[in-house]
């Protein structure tokens, strides 16, 4: 892969890969740093990439695991009060709040499929979990997600 | 649930300089810097409780092709080697019951089961080899983790393993695993769902608290809140003991090669200035790998997208019904994405490995590509 590629590849996943940070995350200025993090990474890293036909799910699994070791490394600083806000609004919060209320396991699968499109088996492969674990945890996760909206 | 169908309204717009630290460390890169080794793609290990899972299990013996969903009287059976390991580290056993290898991919199954499940541990794999290579997760390091009994509400949890092999010299496959058990030293209150009020409430009665089973959220005196969807490993220092567990095991991967063939592929087929071919197939007891190719003539970067508007691979029996992936040919791999040819045209590429499960692969496959405008084109392809 070249870098003219690479440079162009990550661009059509930026919007994807900004919205699985902060999926995590859950504010800008760590997303921003996961998000920087990913492209050195992916880079760095391109010769695992098989071919380029995985470009999509490999770059989000690598985005994935960057933004998960960024919270283990804030993690003994935060407090439930002073955890950082996203600068601008999602246009719709009590949806985002919901989303934000189920746990990784369930928001994650969830959001790949519903937000950026992926099939189950893309998702599968995203997350590395078996195509009928990814199918139950989306369906727990729509489950939990109505609860909250109706609490 | 409609809200569903516009999750994007979940997240803020992408601000400028969250764009701006992507793109200007995706253009920092130097065409020079050699990537790294090359590593592989591996599902998970210790990851999932599903119910249907467990229930399947249950009902049917948790082995590798039940892991798989296959058949056993699948030809794929041909292929499965018993494999018996198991490790044990306090109240927590790791037991692997057979795997299953093409000598291109290896899957097995596990279970984990801890008996005392009023003591719950957490999980970590910590090393994973095949002849000493280590298989990564995509160029990172770190893997999933799992807490135990988390779902599982009798103790114990069954899954297995899915991964492409690293290219191996030897006929033989020497697998080693290693997974970490880490014990809270405080009794543990599991929650679904995230509820500060009631994380609080737990924690002046002196629980840890864990929600949904894989994240962790801990209150320690010394440490302060602890916050966090990661890994435990990073927090020992904050009440965890470690002990671990190791399982090896090797196979035969001779008899596993010979099994796979190489069927001759189909002449490419034009239509309407385009071309769909087969660039590949090899297929075995255990998958049929395919990958295959859509090439508009001399198609720039942006056509290629515009005939990626709706599109779809997608495959046919020879009677025209669609072959259902989920229900008739599992996929776990399954991408399609834009390439672009040494000359400069671009085209749109499918890799996929199709593994038989409740119904067998019909002897001749039609691939199909076609998009949202009504745009088909198709490729009978003899897979035996």
């Amino acid at each position: 892969m070249d870098k003219e590629s690479f440079v162009r590849l990550i661009d059509g996943r930026a919007d994807s890969l900004y919205r699985v940070a902060w999926a995590i995350l859950g504010n800008n200025a760590d997303v921003a740093d996961a998000l920087q993090e990913t492209a050195l990474r992916a880079w760095q890293h391109r010769g695992s990439l098989r071919n380029q036909a995985y470009f999509g799910t490999w770059v989000t699994r690598i985005c994935i695991n960057v933004s998960r070791g960024m919270l283990r490394k804030r993690r003994p600083l935060i407090s439930l009060e002073d955890a950082p806000e996203a600068s601008t609004p999602p246009p719709d919060l009590t949806l985002s709040l919901a989303l934000r209320a189920l746990p990784e396991s369930l928001r994650l699968p969830l959001m790949l499929q519903y937000s950026e499109g992926m099939s189950y088996q893309e998702i599968s492969r995203v997350l590395h979990l078996p195509e009928t674990t990814v199918r139950g945890r989306i369906a727990r996760a729509k489950t939990q997600l109505r609860k909250e909206l109706e609490a | 649930m409609n809200r569903l169908d516009n999750l994007h309204a979940a997240f803020p717009a992408m601000p400028d300089d969250c764009r701006a630290a992507l793109m200007d460390a995706a253009c920092s890169v130097k065409e020079e810097e050699k990537p790294m080794r090359r590593k592989y793609p591996v599902a998970i290990l210790v990851a999932a409780i599903l119910t249907l899972m467990t229930t399947i299990a249950i009902a049917e013996g948790w082995n590798v092709l039940a892991f798989l969903g296959i058949q056993p009287d699948s030809d794929a059976q041909t292929l499965v080697q018993p494999v018996s390991a198991s490790a044990k580290a306090g109240n927590v056993t790791l037991s692997i019951d057979s795997a299953i290898t093409d000598g291109e991919y290896l899957a097995f199954d596990w279970t984990v089961t801890n008996t005392n499940p009023e003591t719950p541990v957490y999980l970590v794999v910590e090393d994973f080899t095949a002849n000493g290579e280590t298989i990564f997760t995509d160029g990172t390091d770190d893997f999933d983790y799992q807490w135990l009994p988390g779902w599982c509400n009798d103790g114990s949890m069954m899954d297995g393993e899915w991964s492409q092999l690293p290219t191996l010299a030897d006929n033989a496959l020497h697998v080693e695993m290693v997974v970490g058990v880490y014990t809270p030293q405080k009794p543990v209150y599991l929650m679904d769902v995230f509820d500060a009020e009631a994380i609080r409430q737990k924690w002046d009665e002196g629980y840890y608290v864990i929600v949904g089973g894989d994240g962790f959220i801990i209150n320690d005196p010394e440490a302060g809140l602890v916050q966090g969807f990661g890994p435990v490993n990073t927090v020992t220092g904050v009440g965890l003991s470690r002990s671990e567990m190791k399982v090896t095991f090797d196979l035969d991967l001779k008899a596993a090669r010979a099994s796979v063939s190489h069927p001759e592929l189909p002449a490419p087929v034009t239509k309407d200035s385009t071309t769909l071919a087969v660039q590949s197939i090899s297929i075995s007891p255990l998958q049929t790998h395919i990958v295959a190719t859509f090439t508009p003539e001399n198609a720039s970067y942006g056509d290629i997208v515009r005939w990626s508007d709706g599109m779809n691979f997608a495959f046919y029996d020879e009677d025209g019904n669609e072959l259902d992936h989920y229900g008739m040919c599992l996929m776990p791999m399954y991408e399609v994405t834009v390439e672009e040819a040494p000359d400069g045209a671009w085209f749109r590429q499918l890799d996929c490995n199709l593994i038989e499960v409740a119904q067998s692969l019909p002897d001749t496959v039609i691939l199909v590509y076609k998009t949202e405008d009504g745009f088909r084109t198709e490729l009978p392809v003899t897979l035996k």
